[in-house]
């Protein structure tokens, strides 16, 4: 479905108006997602996780290579397709509108397809997908605690039925009670709506439980992808050196 | 007798009436870890705001804490100000935020130990380095003269570290130290204060909703829910058998997330032990 060839990036450093000063985020990065996949993407902090989410979803673009969606340049593909591709990102409080209820948060997306039709019923319908009461829906982002609103901006992203969904550490800033909640949701979600998935995490066990495919990026290259069940046979350092530094919690 | 003891710790707030915390008691035994866990809005981090009396003027604290079985009195500021630092250190969750961005971390370092130790700029600096090694932060001479926005989040939580380790406190207060960092780095993170247990006498209040770092480090853990303690005791029971329904949930569902990665880990390490027998066959 998705297919990144070959992708540079580079920022400039600030203050800079030199070519040399330059910053590689992203150097030669090539994957492909198949449609109805979950493809996990680790990597430390500074290492182009989010860059590489901006760029598939076209609000930067690349210095060199291609992404491609269904064989189209993201571009066409993107107006041809409109709404199927969203987006959950890690900090919920400040990727919904403070003035916006839960109800404009959710609809807003599609109102902007032009679709007003039983907008409220759509509203609650989509509440009710992320098991959230309904109501919620006059409450404001503030009045919800950070696990409620993460679900919101989820119903949000599934709200224009998208097909493909990046989901930009979506879980890291929750509770891990509530994380394995979201978790379940998200899974749900993908087989019931047959999304596909780019899960960007630094959490190997989240990503070990909900992905099929894993790709570690280390300072801006892939470093190894493999396969989520054959990721204690990976042969790469990095990939090594992560694995084993997971603490995990012995019953 | 015990390092720290609080009784009956409880924060009204007065604007509204509210109860944030009700009636804790615990205590921290000299060169032992006890972990505060809970989900976020438990009241984990009000707690050692509370003890340290860093909160807001309009909550009102009461209940008391003794250090060394002596009452600290929350209203003598003078005290209070010695306490904070010298006998208590706080780690804080968030790196990035809690370095002022307009100086150097040398700076940082020297100011908090000049100020506190009362020692010489020179000596401060030497204690800073020194720290920072311990700390294994070998170029320790280069990252004084970097400013917080070119270290990694990773970096500064092990500055942070070391300040708080330079001072020689009795008590290492940590605010969910390792929560903003990724797998790497929360290790290193963890094994620092491993061998801070290991090399000082130190007694560390470690506060985490990250269960197995907890198990890792802990020998007693407080469960907290809604502001009030729901289990207290030592850690490996209490992660064992929990009495509690609350703790239990909160341990089943660490087990439930970490369940996959167990499994795929362990099943390659039969299924390689099973091909390197069938080889020597």
């Amino acid at each position: 479905m998705l297919k990144v060839q070959d992708v540079y990036k580079s920022y400039s450093k600030s203050g800079s108006l030199f070519r040399r000063d330059q910053i590689h985020v992203l150097s030669g990065i090539s994957f492909g997602i198949e449609e109805g996949e979950c493809v996990g993407l680790i990597g430390e902090s500074g290492s182009g996780k989010s860059t590489l989410s901006r760029l598939i979803m076209d609000l930067e673009k690349p210095d060199k290579g291609l992404i491609t969606l269904e064989d189209e340049s993201i571009q066409v593909w993107k107006k041809k397709n409109q709404g199927q591709i969203s987006v959950v990102f890690q900090d919920y409080t400040s990727s919904v509108n403070p003035r916006f209820t839960v109800e404009q948060v959710i609809t807003e997306p599609i109102m902007l397809k032009g679709k007003q039709a039983h907008i409220k019923t759509k509203a609650m319908q989509l509440l009710d997908r992320v098991s959230l009461s309904s109501q919620l829906l006059t409450r404001y982002p503030h009045e919800l605690s950070g696990g409620q609103l993460q679900r919101v901006c989820i119903a949000r992203a599934i709200s224009t039925k998208p097909r493909f969904v990046i989901l930009d550490e979506a879980i890291s800033s929750l509770d891990v009670s509530i994380q394995a909640q979201i978790l379940e949701l998200l899974k749900e979600l993908k087989t019931d709506l047959n999304l596909t998935y780019l899960f960007i995490a630094h959490d190997l066990q989240a990503v070990a439980s909900l992905c099929d495919k894993v790709l570690f990026l280390y300072k801006g290259k892939i470093e190894e992808r493999l396969p989520v069940t054959e990721l204690a046979r990976t042969e790469n350092e990095y990939a090594k050196k992560l694995l084993s530094s997971v603490i995990a919690f012995e019953a | 007798m015990s390092l720290l003891k609080v009784e009956n710790l409880s924060v009204v707030d007065l604007r509204n009436g509210e109860r944030i915390l009700h009636n804790l008691n615990f205590s921290l035994e000299p060169n032992s870890c006890l972990a505060i866990v809970g989900e976020s809005g438990s009241g984990k981090s009000m707690t050692c705001k509370a003890i340290l009396n860093l909160t807001n003027p309009w909550l009102e604290v009461t209940g008391t804490v003794f250090l060394h079985g002596k009452e600290i009195k929350k209203n003598d500021f003078g005290v209070m100000r010695k306490i904070r630092g010298k006998n208590i250190s706080m780690i804080l969750q968030d790196a990035m935020t809690a370095f002022d961005p307009l100086y150097t971390i040398g700076y940082q370092i020297e100011e908090t130990l000049c100020e506190n130790l009362k020692v010489s700029k020179k000596d401060a600096k030497a204690m800073g380095i020194e720290a920072m090694n311990k700390m294994s932060i070998y170029d320790a001479k280069d990252v004084l003269k970097k400013y917080p926005h070119q270290l990694s989040g990773g970096m500064l939580q092990r500055c942070m570290i070391a300040i708080a380790m330079a001072m020689k406190p009795d008590i290492i207060i940590a605010d969910e130290p390792t929560t903003a960092l990724d797998s790497i780095n929360q290790r290193d993170v963890v094994e620092q204060f491993e061998r801070l247990q290991r090399i000082t006498s130190t007694a560390i209040l470690f506060i985490s909703h990250d269960l197995g770092v907890v198990q890792r480090l802990a020998q007693k853990v407080l469960v907290m829910k809604g502001g009030a303690c729901v289990e207290y005791g030592n850690a490996n029971q209490i992660f064992r058998e929990p009495k509690n329904d609350y703790t239990r949930y909160l341990v089943e569902t660490r087990i439930a997330l970490s369940q996959p990665f167990h499994k795929i880990m362990n099943r390659e390490e039969v299924e390689v032990i099973d091909v390197k027998s069938a080889g020597c066959i």
